[in-house]
């Protein structure tokens, strides 16, 4: 009896140990990362990230404080695909304020930026532990670009001259199609570099296709920042207006037809409306877009905001920073505007989004500044994993 | 708070309750049938008094030792000339001592060996101590930072114990035990102490408030390892002191890899655990009473 009560302990035990769960996880499969030098002083802000499909890894663009320019230099980190750094590039201080996205071409990362004396936009290709100039655009003070379906770009530039918002078609091999201006009617520069240079505020400058065979640009227009609308060859087709430059969209993507996912602010206010209606031949107010106040949301918080594919699922992602100094995600529902899930990325020393990316294993890449004790901007990288992601949309 | 000081001690009460419980099982008694002209006679022990059940309580404390198998930190250094343990933890081992008590069972089935089982609340405690320094690359600004970690994590354990006593006619007893363990986390948490001296801002040294983060989730929810070990116990009466020394030595990744980054607070103060593996050495006091007994005129406890 005795040895069967002590057999039964055995066998508790080691059914205890057989219990044991596997925690294990892939490498790369989530990590957070901050890029550090060591350097006391030092600025690297992370512009936009892009996983590379050879090897697992990303490539982020960013930009770097210069000591000879009151711009931001262009700054290229390569890591591996479990976040550990491989290399970086700092270009020549020629090359300033580089803009957010990059795009692959002929499978090589391309993105623009601004050439520092000129002011011309400027095509680079991130080669291998470098990145070279491909094209030279004559736009002065490029401010936003995107990719159209027909794999070619739309390019948003100021000429400081004719104090106009210059909306530009490239080519695939970036040839310029068309170009069509857009008068400001006041000299914007002043606040333009201030936005370039972050003395001043940041502006949301933005472009894309507004749904209706035609294009967008978030910018400049008429004594505010506006969301203009276009046709397929850049001429004015209506417009929202902005309350001068102090309320705007500050992200959109169009969902189909008339339909947007947007983000606006108006002065320190930030409000989402994933479910927006905006006319491609009216004028309106993106005041009157309402939407919901974000009350914990950074009043200069910059907005990201891009369509996706997640579990089966077609969601609107925003990510944005917090008055607590933390990244915050959220997921909506695009067909309906319905909140799925919200996540909070750091703690502590300040974090602010920069972008995010869908990774090659169906995870999410999101890049942002983290202020290392506080005071030293430093690249951060989180990666969730894909049921991390997963469990943000609620599938 | 309150949660971390009423969990330990429910599931103490419940293990006594639970191995008390079982114990009666195996309580006994056993009238001795002696005849009075047959004292000079040594007398053949029965099958009852080949045996015997021990149920007592330990207590007492321990230090801790953690060995990192695989390196992690939130930091990646992109100097040119970086060192590549820049960002390593510094381990200090068997520093900090923590507490632990629970009951043991045995049971002695042949001469001086006995199985034991001893479900114990243990605290362990490991400290890491992370350095960092910013140093301009002209001029003397710089910034100096350290981090002291304390990792406390509470385990229900359950080593099962093969013990062999040496002279057992003698009330005081030598013995060496050998066994596994195994361990349940029932909860984690760690203290940060931040300090440091910014040379940039006139030598201002400063220091932080403590941070408290609870880490539970962050750590698999078992340990698993092997003990070794020895003691001495002394028979007064029927019962039976132990001074005991046991030294386990964990075999599994006490780090949940796929958790280890998911703690903002950890984020916050630029912290991610290792891989590590943990031995602990324990010295415990306890008290065990035999449960089976001879009726005699001195009611003694069967010593097999």
């Amino acid at each position: 009896m005795k040895s069967r009560i002590l057999l039964l302990f055995l066998f508790l035990w080691v059914g205890m140990a057989a219990c044991k769960k596997n925690t294990d996880i892939a490498p790369g499969e989530n990590f957070t990362r901050i890029y550090d030098n060591g350097e006391f002083g030092g600025s690297f802000y992370p512009i936009d990230i892009i996983p590379v499909a050879n090897d697992g890894g990303y490539v982020i663009l960013g930009e770097r404080r210069l000591d000879d320019s009151n711009f931001f230099g262009v700054y290229i980190l390569k890591v591996d695909k479990a976040g550990n750094f491989e290399w970086e590039f700092k270009a020549p201080s020629t090359y300033v304020n580089p803009l957010p996205g990059i795009f692959v071409v002929n499978n090589e990362a391309h993105f623009f930026c601004m050439d520092r004396v000129s002011l011309q936009t400027v095509v680079m290709k991130v080669g291998d532990k470098n990145a070279s100039v491909v094209s030279t655009i004559g736009r002065v003070y490029p401010l936003a670009v995107s990719r159209t379906t027909d794999q070619g770009f739309l390019l948003q530039s100021y000429d400081r001259t004719t104090l106009n918002t210059v909306l530009t078609k490239l080519s695939s091999s970036f040839a310029i199609t068309w170009s069509t201006n857009h008068a400001v009617l006041e000299d914007a520069e002043e606040l333009l570099v201030n936005h370039l240079t972050r003395i001043g505020t940041r502006l949301p400058f933005l472009t894309g296709e507004n749904g209706s065979g035609g294009y967008f640009f978030n910018g400049f227009y008429n004594y505010t920042i506006s969301m203009v609308m276009t046709n397929a060859s850049g001429t004015y087709t209506g417009v929202l207006n902005g309350f001068r430059y102090n309320g705007s969209v500050s992200s959109a993507v169009n969902l189909g037809s008339n339909r947007y996912a947007i983000s606006r602010f108006y002065f320190n206010d930030n409000f989402f409306v994933p479910q927006a209606t905006i006319s491609s031949s009216a004028v309106a107010s993106a005041n009157d877009l309402k939407g919901q106040y974000m009350t914990e949301l950074n009043p200069s918080a910059r907005v990201m905001s891009k369509r996706l594919n997640v579990g089966g699922k077609d969601v609107i992602i925003y990510a944005t920073d917090t008055k607590s100094n933390q990244i915050v995600i959220y997921a909506y529902e695009s067909q309906t505007g319905t909140l799925l899930g919200t996540k909070f990325l750091g703690y502590s020393n300040p974090y602010e989004v920069a972008n995010f990316a869908i990774t090659e294993d169906g995870g999410l890449a999101v890049v942002g500044t983290n202020y290392i004790n506080g005071r030293f901007p430093r690249i951060c990288l989180f990666k969730l994993a894909k049921s991390e992601l997963n469990k943000l949309v609620g599938s | 708070m309150l949660k971390r000081f009423t969990q330990p001690i429910f599931y103490f009460v419940l293990c006594c309750f639970l191995w008390g419980g079982h114990s009666l099982i195996a309580l006994g008694q056993y009238k001795v049938k002696q005849k009075p002209h047959d004292k000079s006679k040594v007398r053949q022990k029965t099958a009852f008094e080949r045996s015997q059940w021990w149920l007592g309580i330990k207590i007492g404390g321990n230090y801790t030792q953690a060995n990192p198998t695989t390196r992690y930190s939130l930091y990646a250094n992109t100097a040119t000339q970086a060192t590549a343990d820049a960002y390593d933890k510094k381990y200090q081992s068997f520093k900090r001592a923590a507490m632990q008590f629970g009951v043991i069972t045995s049971y002695t089935f042949w001469k001086g060996l006995s199985v034991s089982v001893q479900p114990t609340f243990k605290r362990s405690r490991y400290i890491y101590e992370t350095n960092f320094v910013w140093q301009a690359t002209t001029g003397s600004d710089r910034l100096e930072m350290n981090q002291n970690h304390v990792q406390t994590c509470d385990y229900l354990e359950f080593p099962v114990l093969l013990r062999y006593d040496f002279f057992r006619e003698n009330a005081l007893k030598p013995f060496l035990q050998a066994g596994i363990s195994y361990a349940f986390l029932l909860n984690a948490f760690k203290d940060v102490q931040i300090s440091g001296t910014d040379f940039a801002a006139g030598n201002t040294a400063f220091s932080n408030a403590s941070v408290n983060t609870n880490t539970f989730t962050l750590y698999n929810p078992s340990n698993f390892g092997v003990a070794v070990g020895g003691g001495i116990c002394y028979d007064y009466g029927n019962a039976r002191f132990v001074l005991e020394c046991i030294y386990k030595i964990g075999l599994n990744n006490i780090t949940n890899g796929a958790m280890r980054y998911t703690n903002n607070e950890m984020n916050g103060i630029a912290d991610t655990f290792d891989d590590i593996k943990t031995n602990n050495l324990e010295i415990s006091f306890g008290l065990q009473f035999p449960l089976k007994y001879l009726v005699t005129k001195l009611y003694k406890g069967v010593n097999p």
